[in-house]
């Protein structure tokens, strides 16, 4: 291990209205990851300096931010992992609005997950139980350890450099939508909802989003890719088309709508 | 057509405010729409951000898959034991009985729990017990039920809300969330019932007054009191403190449950997973203390397996209290913790070892667990034993709660006695109550007692809040709210002109690091005199910090002095509690009063804030029993604990099965009654 020594960094300070970085030097020590030394600066050199975190185990998700450039989460990257003498520059997400210094306003991301339609499952087998595969949960599972830091929304091109944060579901919430897909015992057809309101196809599989995915998440092949898929063989493929209109096709799930949609609901 | 409420809120809806997101809060939120009242959900994070998600492990149900002859009964019974016959049991009875159903109720919302080879919901071992009763995803199990619930109550947020006759009111839901919200009181009416609450928004500061037909705390622990723990910085118990002062009594706060392992780290310490002992690691020691070899390298027969070695009853799957009071011994008594050849030292580490277990399995069971070791230690855990010590984890004592026990034994679901506070119209659940873990939670009862509680709070406060509107008289008036506003808002201002030279981050380490050393795993009066002596000087200086931010949006630091005024409010019962409990008892352990004493401390702790006048500080009085009422009707409940269903008995967790003798007795009467039955 190193002894004591100093790291140089460059923390964005700001608002809306604007902002710039400014130098601190803080002390490191063994193990020290970056959220630390934004908290040294916090505690000792500039109380005001706003950043949102919470478990410092990489399990919340709240402390995202980009470090050299790099969407991280702070609590998970270590000082060490950066060259000594250069200083390391902290920024908020680029993507999402700035509140104040690093704390961005990530918000358009809950009101995107608002408008996908929950889990419905099918009914239980008649012995009362209701059996799935281990190999069908690991599959969901997979989707299902996204913490929600929202770095996979921030690398985002398609939200990053065009905006489209209330348009586009964007990664986190396509592998949401095919965690319900793939889920073996869930009964409701989001596909059109993908296709139409989700809107997969403007991902352009850059794969930029599984490259930050602190979760390790292979966003992208697994997820957004069979998603894409599904939704061609839905909806343009002339073969499976033709075959559907003479058969009926395959067991039809009900399709979904959008919740907000719906005028009249809660049945007493 | 409901009357217009007062304070800041609806306009057309009466709501129950849930201050926090985390699984109890969202639980509640649940059921008191299932019950068709409208609620407003509070919360100081986005709700998925609440420290729910950090729980790994899994949640306990007793279903029996394997065939090992588990039952509620037997969960009943390891709970109650594994607490150290502290726990009131009806609650815990209603409990065990709920959890199969929970589980499968959670299964049916979409949670990925792993599955048996037939496809049924499988089952890991957990402390306390030799059942497979705990049900888990993965290893991120609190983070797939809190998201669960939390697609449910998204699922409410976009329901309309309908009047008695069944039609839609306008522009109303059954949910509306305020994430990032302070909560900083709750509002008392002239009759001291709780009215609504106040709050700040974290992101433009202001604070408001809410109106409320009833509110439901579930804030979680308080974790952070202690600095380095396992918990989130959220954990700070603020809210819970916050109530205490109002008034709310506060119940065993002495007892704190020590997590046996964790990875020690000078920042914070990570949690490792009661599941990898659950999945059979296990604990051990060099036998030289000056072994200088790696982990790897040291052969069997130079380990000493000290749990295993001195409790063959169930071995590294003893109760967490038990376990982290052994590693401690290890470590600081015998200076036996794994020799460290650079520093020349016995560090406080030892060895929890998976390395003999097959690497696919752990991969598939473990992998999120083990991830974090080897992101934060930098080696690899499969094959080098891992290094871990105790660390503070969660809290049993909580806000005082009643309940209502059914002539089973259990509790009468729907009554608004359960989980009331002694205010009226306070109630809470979660972590932040103190019902359901006595003197030492089992591993995976938490998710569990989160849960349930929910279950519980939010039936109770629907009835409550119904019969509360045939016999309401009027509204609350609007002064009521405005002054409870103007309160906050006052001294809010009054910490931003704060100009004193104390450093409240460093009053905080200060605290802590008392808490930490003296109020943990082993108690001494003399020394928690001077614990006390030091919250009484740390309170005084907290009075002359210095505040630099006047920043009027996203502030943190004026926030940050607020939760460290209720930290010491906090610190000061869980303090004065132990020094008072002359016993040993689950997670409180004094060495000078080894024995536990159930003749003079079978009792609950009861703990009343009193403010201290002008410079004086704040004092605690303790009492024997609670009177409050519910519309009018008064309520009593003693400090005395209700063991009516299991007879305390001292724990020997050296014997396998000694957990659950009597329920085992009682299974095997019914066998035989049945048995005579068929014969008849």
């Amino acid at each position: 291990m190193a002894a004591e020594r100093k790291a140089q960094l460059k923390v964005y300070r700001g608002d809306k209205e604007g902002g710039e970085l400014k130098d601190y030097e803080v002390e490191t020590y063994p193990g020290m990851v970056v959220l630390d030394a934004i908290h040294d600066i916090q505690a000792k050199q500039e109380p005001s300096l706003a950043v949102r975190w919470n478990c410092k185990a990489g399990r919340c998700g709240s402390c995202s931010a980009e470090i050299n450039g790099k969407p991280k989460l702070m609590c998970m990257t270590r000082m060490t992992s950066f060259p000594e003498n250069e200083p390391i520059t902290v920024t908020p997400m680029k993507s999402f609005p700035i509140i104040k210094d690093l704390v961005t306003d990530v918000s358009s991301n809950f009101r995107m997950a608002k408008k996908i339609p929950a889990f419905r499952p099918r009914p239980k087998e008649a012995d009362g139980t209701w059996r799935m595969q281990q190999e069908d949960i690991d599959r969901i599972q997979e989707f299902r350890k996204c913490i929600e830091c929202f770095l996979c929304q921030d690398t985002c091109h398609v939200i990053r450099d065009h905006g489209k944060a209330e348009d586009f579901a964007g990664p986190r919430f396509l592998i949401a939508l095919a965690g319900l897909d793939m889920h073996p015992l869930d009964t409701l057809d989001r596909r059109e909802l993908v296709k139409d309101e989700f809107k997969v196809g403007y991902c352009n599989i850059t794969r930029c989003c599984t490259e930050v995915c602190p979760e390790h998440i292979n966003i992208t092949d697994n997820g957004i890719i069979p998603m894409k898929e599904r939704v061609a063989d839905d909806y343009f493929d002339p073969l499976r088309w033709v075959i559907r209109k003479f058969t009926g096709g395959p067991e039809k799930k009900e399709k979904a709508h959008l919740p907000v949609l719906q005028e009249k609901t809660g049945s007493k | 057509m409901p009357a217009k409420p007062n304070g800041k809120g609806s306009e057309k809806v009466r709501r129950v405010i849930v201050v926090g997101g985390g699984l109890a809060g969202l639980m509640t939120v649940i059921k008191l729409c299932e019950a068709g009242v409208p609620v407003d959900l509070f919360s100081l994070v986005p709700v998925k951000r609440s420290h729910s998600v950090c729980a790994q492990g899994g949640i306990n149900a007793s279903v029996n898959t394997k065939g090992e002859g588990d039952s509620p009964a037997v969960h009943l019974e390891e709970t109650v034991y594994g607490g150290d016959f502290l726990a009131n049991q009806p609650p815990v009875k209603g409990m065990a009985d709920a959890a199969p159903g929970i589980v499968f109720m959670l299964d049916r919302m979409g949670v990925p729990f792993n599955r048996t080879a037939e496809g049924l919901l499988d089952f890991r071992r957990f402390g306390g017990t030799l059942f497979h009763r705990t049900a888990f995803a993965g290893a991120t199990t609190g983070q797939q039920l809190l998201y669960a619930l939390d697609e449910q109550v998204r699922r409410y947020e976009t329901l309309d809300v309908e009047d008695s006759k069944g039609s839609v009111i306008r522009g109303e839901k059954m949910v509306r969330k305020f994430e990032l919200w302070d909560f900083l009181s709750i509002v008392r009416d002239d009759d001291g019932v709780a009215r609504g609450i106040v709050a700040q928004d974290l992101k433009s500061m202001e604070i408001e007054a809410f109106s409320g037909e009833a509110v439901c705390l579930a804030t979680g622990g308080c974790g952070i009191v202690f600095g380095r723990s396992t918990n989130s910085v959220i954990n700070t118990g603020t809210a819970a403190a916050a109530v205490y002062r109002q008034g709310a009594c506060y119940a065993n706060g002495e007892f704190i449950q020590v997590h046996p392992t964790a990875i020690p780290g000078a920042d914070k310490l990570r949690l490792i997973s009661e599941s990898a002992r659950g999945e059979g690691g296990r604990v051990w020691v060099p036998r030289d203390p000056r072994d200088a070899r790696k982990g790897r390298e040291i052969p069997e027969k130079d380990r000493e397996y000290f749990l295993e070695e001195k409790y063959p009853g169930y071995g590294n799957l003893v109760p967490r209290d038990i376990a982290a009071r052994e590693l401690f011994k290890k470590c600081f008594h015998e200076k036996r913790g794994v020799y460290d050849p650079k520093t020349k030292k016995n560090e406080n580490e030892v060895y929890l070892d998976l390395t003999h277990m097959p690497e696919e399995m752990l991969r598939k069971k473990l992998a999120g667990i083990l991830e974090i070791y080897e992101k934060f230690v930098g080696e690899d855990p499969y094959t080098n034993p891992m290094r871990v010590f105790p660390a503070v984890h969660y809290s049993m004592g909580g806000l005082w709660v009643d309940f209502e026990r059914s002539h089973s034994g259990s509790l009468v679901i729907g009554s608004p006695r359960n989980q009331a506070t002694n205010i009226e119209g306070l109630y809470a659940c979660g972590e932040c109550d103190y019902q359901y873990h006595g003197a030492n939670r089992l591993g995976a009862n938490s998710l569990l007692s989160c849960i349930y509680g929910g279950m519980a709070a939010g039936p109770a406060i629907a009835t409550y809040v119904k019969n509360m509107r045939k016999a309401s008289t009027g509204d609350t008036s609007k002064s009521v709210f405005e002054a409870a506003r103007k309160r906050e808002e006052d001294h809010y201002k009054s910490i931003l002109d704060m100009e004193g030279d104390e450093n409240p981050y460093v009053l905080h380490q200060e605290l802590a690091e008392t808490m930490l050393r003296d109020c943990t795993i082993e108690r001494d009066n003399g020394v928690l005199d001077k614990v006390i002596e030091k919250i009484d000087d740390i309170e005084l200086r907290a009075r002359k910090c210095g505040v630099t931010d006047q920043a009027t949006h996203a502030n943190q630091g004026a926030p940050f002095i607020r939760h460290l005024f209720n930290m010491v409010v906090i610190a000061r019962v869980i303090a004065q509690g132990a020094r008072n409990r002359d016993e040993s008892r689950g997670a409180h352990f004094k060495p000078a009063f080894e024995k536990r004493d159930d003749k003079n401390w079978l009792r609950t702790t009861l703990a009343m804030h009193e403010a201290g006048e002008g410079n004086q500080n704040n004092s605690i009085k303790y009492v024997r029993g609670i009177d409050y009422s519910i519309h009018g009707a008064p309520m009593h409940a003693s400090d005395a604990v209700d063991v009516s269903l299991v007879t305390p008995r001292v724990r020997k967790y050296e014997t396998a099965g000694a957990a659950s003798e009597t329920a085992k007795k009682s299974d095997d009467h019914e066998d035989e009654k049945s048995e005579n039955r068929a014969e008849a």
